[in-house]
């Protein structure tokens, strides 16, 4: 049974205007407003891409999220990614660990090991790993938010007790804690604090010149996804990328070195156009920002991108449409010159997703390189009159409202404590609902061409063991009574000495503490006592 | 005025792009809306919904946590004496958890999908039926009391 096509009366209307709003004036018959011709691939600003060659000499990284539960129920799952070809591991932790809480803190009943796996010590790491060889496992990411340095601690002693040392192997943290404030929520203590503990990470890798680190994302993909527009998403972001740029400054560190470590964290969302033109123009302002700040070499002043595809595009409805959107989304990444792209799975409305569409995630990636060789010449769209004209655009808007956000608020900080950055994207959050019930932002299969008969397979929640919580309740209780609780009670007292001067960086008695035993809510509770924890702050959240 | 409303964010669950955009469209449709913010605790919310006196409780979970946590608030409500302030849920909450939730005090659950007009809606009944010399006979909406009073599921 076929659904009849549909004519002209039943076509949703369409306004002419990108997400963003920019109007789109067609046709393009010209170079618009633009005299001279852009640089090329691989020359400051790097608007056009990063390098002369990008995917030519080295194909965008694929990666596939994955955690649950505890040690035991991710480590078949992440043995399979390996087996399967991952060259990484990507850790998903749960929430309690994510704003440093022990799974048997009162706070965390009911959240242990949902989101994510629990990680209260070393012993849950080194469990992990068992029969994992680190030397394989090239990268390890996590987002490790509030808890940058503790994350950085965890991973370099697991892979210690391997006798892998750190120049061996990368750890990844998205490590920006910033952004928990204005939307994510995953915050530990106030912000100045959390800025100084995610400099600490960098700063380590600086000094010790582990150049193959990535040790922090800063986001502008919260920017998006809370609401948003690709302006907010680059305004904001990198907006927020200069205090902690400005924070490593003050630290008499070499832009020169720690500007190498930096990368940014985007979203890569569907109307493509824009997109491209948005990572195009992200790049030209950032290269901007270290230059001005004393930046001299390339890989200093070049914006790497690591990205998701945006979930909040995906439906319930109609979920193999959702396996089109993400190609869609990928697609604009790459012609958008990113280097590392996660692909979202088609059923990630529904749950965690299965393995069958997790394959088909990493298959996208494989058509588009392999058979659609979209990365076979470096920024294909450059030249087109209307990207280029929509990269001036986006570049002019995105300028203005970081403008906006220095001159009427004195900068990024002031911005977000008194809400603005907040206020600006709960706004766009509500007028994009208020698109989709009135059907003026068209979701296919939701409020236009919704069929009304089903053919969406039956997918089963994916269900979490209960008993996970109670299993890492008595791990912890295990790992306490074996500890040597003398040299824990010393780490902590050494760790609070070092914190309450501002001038220490903390990784080290941080490692200190890790090393032994100290568990993930007790290295958070020592340091809430020097900062205060994010309540501190007073800002309504 | 059709209402005022206490919005929460209970456990640690951070997403709060959804009580947001719910905050706001009650806000137009003549709502007080009383937000709590993040990382709220049972005990709060309940102190908090009798201290405002307000006419609904609606509190937003995306972590998987809500079997423990709606519970939990039903309780502390009622033991705060707000065993007659309705509470209704929103975020990730599986079909499957509807009717067990019911059976503990959550009234309704609006997943991802409901409208905004839809829950706007709802609100306007439950607090209309909520007010005092309302003859609907709605009685307490306690936990203990295993009384579904609206059909509407999500």
């Amino acid at each position: 049974m076929t659904d009849p096509l549909p004519t002209h009366e039943d076509e949703p209307s369409r306004d002419f205007r990108t997400d963003s709003g920019i109007e789109l004036k067609q046709p393009y018959l010209g170079p618009q407003d633009r005299t001279e011709a852009r640089e090329a691939p691989g020359e400051f600003p790097f608007t056009r891409a990063l390098t002369r060659d990008l995917y030519r000499e080295h194909l965008w990284e694929r990666d596939i999220y994955a955690g649950f539960g505890n040690v035991e129920d991710a480590k078949s799952r992440y043995e399979e990614l390996l087996d399967l070809g991952a060259s990484g591991i990507n850790i998903a932790l749960d929430l309690p660990t994510q704003v440093g809480l022990d799974s048997d803190d009162p706070e965390a009943a009911g959240e242990v090991g949902r989101v994510g796996l629990a990680l209260d010590s070393l012993a849950d790491l080194e469990d992990l790993f068992r029969g994992i060889d680190l030397r394989r496992v090239r990268t390890i990411f996590t987002v490790g938010n509030g808890i940058g340095p503790i994350a950085a601690a965890l991973f370099s002693k697991a892979a210690e007790k391997q006798g892998v040392p750190e120049e061996d192997f990368v750890i990844h943290l998205q490590n920006d804690p910033l952004k928990e404030f204005t939307g994510r929520g995953a915050f530990v203590f106030p912000l100045m604090p959390s800025i100084r503990l995610a400099a600490d990470v960098v700063e380590y890798a600086t000094r010790r010149r582990l150049f193959h680190w990535k040790p922090i994302g800063i986001c502008g993909s919260q920017y998006r996804w809370g609401g948003g527009s690709a302006i907010t998403e680059i305004a904001y972001g990198i907006a927020g990328a200069r205090l902690y740029v400005d924070e490593l400054l003050s630290r008499g560190l070499d832009i020169d070195d720690f500007g190498r470590l930096l990368e940014m964290h985007l979203a890569a969302d569907i109307e493509l156009f824009e997109e491209v033109a948005k990572f195009r123009a992200a790049r030209g302002i950032w290269a901007d920002m270290m230059k001005q700040r004393g930046a001299t070499v390339p890989e200093a002043m070049q914006l790497r991108v690591s990205l998701y595809t945006a979930g909040y595009r995906l439906t319930k409805q109609q979920p193999l449409n959702n396996s089109v959107r993400v190609t869609l989304q990928a697609l604009a990444a790459v012609l958008g010159g990113v280097q590392h792209v996660g692909n979202l799975s088609f059923d990630e409305a529904l749950s965690t997703p299965s393995r069958a569409a997790a394959r088909l995630a990493v298959a996208t990636h494989q058509i588009l390189a392999y058979e659609a060789k979209i990365g076979d010449v470096v920024d294909p769209l450059g030249g087109s009159y209307f990207v280029e004209w929509l990269t001036d655009e986006l570049d002019q808007r995105i300028r203005r409202e970081m403008n906006r956000v220095d001159t009427d608020f004195g900068g990024m900080l002031e911005a977000i404590r008194k809400g603005e950055v907040q206020r600006v994207v709960q706004q766009h959050a509500y007028e994009f609902q208020k698109g989709v019930e009135t059907g003026h932002r068209v979701v296919v299969g939701v409020n236009a061409f919704v069929s009304e008969d089903s053919d969406d397979k039956e997918i089963q929640p994916f269900v979490i063991d209960e008993s996970s919580e109670k299993r890492q309740k008595e791990r912890l209780a295990s790992l306490r009574a074996k500890r040597n609780a003398g040299a824990v009670r010393r780490a902590l007292v050494d760790l609070k000495k070092a914190a309450e001067d501002d001038s220490c960086n903390l990784v080290e008695p941080i490692k200190e503490a890790v090393g032994v035993y100290a568990t993930v809510g007790e290295i958070c509770g020592a340091l809430r006592e020097v900062f205060g924890d994010w309540r501190a702050e007073g800002m309504a959240i | 005025m059709p209402g005022r409303i206490l919005l929460a964010k209970v456990g640690l669950d951070g997403h709060n792009r959804g009580i947001h955009v719910l905050a706001n469209a009650l806000r137009d449709a003549g709502f007080e809306v009383v937000y709590l913010g993040l990382r709220r605790k049972p005990r709060e919310v309940g102190l908090c919904a009798v201290d405002e006196g307000v006419d609904c409780v609606g509190v937003s979970i995306h972590s998987g946590a809500h079997r423990t946590v709606l519970p939990a608030i039903r309780q502390e409500l009622d033991k705060a004496g707000g065993d007659d302030i309705p509470l209704i849920a929103g975020g990730i909450i599986p079909d499957d958890d509807v009717d067990w939730l019911r059976e503990r005090g959550t009234l309704t659950c609006y997943g991802p999908g409901s409208t905004l007009k839809e829950i706007v809606q709802a609100i306007q009944d439950i607090c209309a039926a909520s007010r005092p010399a309302d003859s609907s006979g709605l009685g307490p909406l306690s936990s203990s009391a295993a009384n579904p009073t609206s059909g509407r599921a999500q």
